[in-house]
């Protein structure tokens, strides 16, 4: 069988839907089955084979949606290289997957490009302020986030089919540990300029906001640390806004 | 508009975890398309950006309960908008801080909506499996489109109850409906109580934004990033 580019990007449209029947006894499992079925018809054509790799497919699996097309790839490569797929080695391999899939896609993805594609829509729209624009500037954003994550995508699938069961040796390149540091040290740079532009947009000359601004980051900073739940924390900071305005007017502070 | 309310939080939940993920559900994304749709392209923006930082720590990890943010500035920009605005197109704050409260309150109570949702879908899960199986492909195929049309729905279910609560609510509390709008006497005064709201949120979010970014190590890019801010606005 050979895995041609339109099969890339089948498969990695396919795998958008890793997640559509995520339950508690083989999370994305079936999403996998999803994602893999119209290949398992090429690499078995008899029915009692097929039978057998839909079982393969379906068993327990989870990762990082964004990182499952490599495990997808690997699969593809094992069913089609391999004579006779060993039951007993299979699913533990594949469980073996799990763990280095959902941490680094969480790391990369979750933790990493999402809070940086976002924190820097957020500063650009504090900036302009103005609903014009704004199709242009929600595409922008969608394409800033999507690209790299269907390179990735596209890459991960390449990766998994050419080196099928050793598909974790992937996972041991520079660029991801460089991705880690790369994306805190950007990420501080866009807080300080998101910090710059909160303060310089509404609340520079206005004490008692900047005061409100401060309390509400030190606050979700400080529950975020403690690891206190972030509903009740949010709660909070919404819920001081009118007692910090009422002591403000007993105090005679000009604020606004 | 109730037609685009459910339409956006079917939209919004599938792809906050269900499929594609392309992140049209994050707040700054679906908030002002939606203001824009309904004619209040400010409301949107006022929760898109106060609401987008506010969630990036709540990762849909793994089985992992999280707070459905997106779900929450969505009901709340919904909420808001549906009070006209004052004259001169300003909406009210304290509007703005009731639907930010529900919209919180939305997020916080959607953190029961995934595991159930789940629940149910091992049904779909199962036949879709056994379907499989005994090569029956046709309904193996309606089955996935069961499965994406029951997270939809639950999206949407979840978001038009919350809505519909916190908007009787807004009547019964706050005497406020599209046919009797704030005063702008009773505005003026409760704005002046919420002046602070959008510095708040704003602060909040980047106080969530630090707890992810700022360690001793990168201290001096952020202030690095601070002065570059500052230099900016001041020229511009």
């Amino acid at each position: 069988m050979r895995f041609h580019f339109g099969d890339r990007l089948r498969l990695a449209w396919r795998s958008l839907f890793v997640q559509i029947f995520w339950n508690y006894r083989a999370m994305q499992g079936e999403g996998f089955l999803f994602a893999l079925l119209p290949f398992l018809r090429r690499v078995e054509s008899d029915p009692e084979k097929q039978e057998n790799l839909i079982r393969l497919s379906s068993g327990f699996m989870n990762a990082h949606p964004c990182l499952a097309p490599l495990a997808l790839g690997a699969m593809l490569r094992r069913m089609a290289g391999e004579q006779e797929l060993d039951e007993h080695e299979w699913q533990p391999w594949r469980e073996g997957l799990c763990g280095p899939l959902g941490t680094l896609g969480d790391t990369l993805i979750w933790d990493g490009l999402k809070p940086l594609v976002f924190v820097l829509a957020t500063i650009v729209l504090l900036l302009l302020g103005t609903a014009q624009s704004l199709l242009l500037f929600s595409f922008v954003v969608l394409l800033l986030y999507n690209m790299p994550v269907w390179g990735l995508r596209l890459w991960e699938l390449k990766e998994g089919w050419n080196r099928g069961r050793e598909v974790l040796q992937a996972l041991d390149k520079s660029f991801f540990k460089q991705a880690r540091t790369w994306s805190d040290r950007i990420g501080a740079v866009l807080f300080g300029v998101l910090l710059g532009t909160s303060f310089a947009e509404s609340t520079l000359f206005a004490p008692v906001a900047m005061g409100q601004f401060v309390f509400g980051c030190l606050l979700l900073w400080g529950c975020m640390a403690a690891r206190w739940p972030l509903i009740s924390s949010l709660v909070v900071a919404v819920g001081f806004v009118p007692f910090s305005a009422w002591l403000a007017q007993l105090f005679h502070l000009g604020g606004w | 508009m109730v037609g685009w309310v459910a339409l956006f939080g079917a939209v919004v939940y599938l792809d906050t975890t269900a499929a594609f993920q392309f992140m049209f559900c994050q707040p700054i994304i679906a908030c002002p398309l939606y203001g824009m749709i309904i004619g209040r392209p400010e409301i949107g923006l006022f929760f898109g950006v106060t609401f987008q930082l506010l969630w990036l720590k709540a990762l849909p990890v793994g089985a992992a309960r999280f707070p459905e943010g997106n779900l929450g500035a969505l009901v709340a920009t919904a909420l808001a908008a549906t009070v006209p605005p004052l004259p001169g197109e300003a909406a009210s704050l304290l509007i703005l801080a009731y639907a930010s409260f529900a919209g919180l309150l939305t997020a916080g109570f959607g953190r029961h909506l995934t595991p159930a949702v789940r629940h149910g879908l091992r049904h779909f899960a199962d036949s879709y499996q056994s379907a499989l199986l005994k090569a029956r492909r046709k309904r193996a195929g309606v089955l996935f489109l069961a499965a994406l049309f029951f997270n939809a729905v639950a999206g949407a279910l979840y978001v038009l109850a919350l809505y519909f609560v916190f908007l009787f609510v807004m009547h019964g509390l706050l005497g406020v409906s599209a046919q009797i709008p704030l005063s702008a006497q009773s505005a003026e005064l409760t704005d002046k109580l919420w002046a602070g709201l959008r510095p708040a949120l704003l602060g909040a979010g980047a106080g969530i934004v630090a707890a992810r970014f700022v360690r001793q190590h990168t201290l001096r890019w952020t202030m690095g990033g601070f002065v570059i801010a500052l230099v900016v606005f001041l020229c511009l």
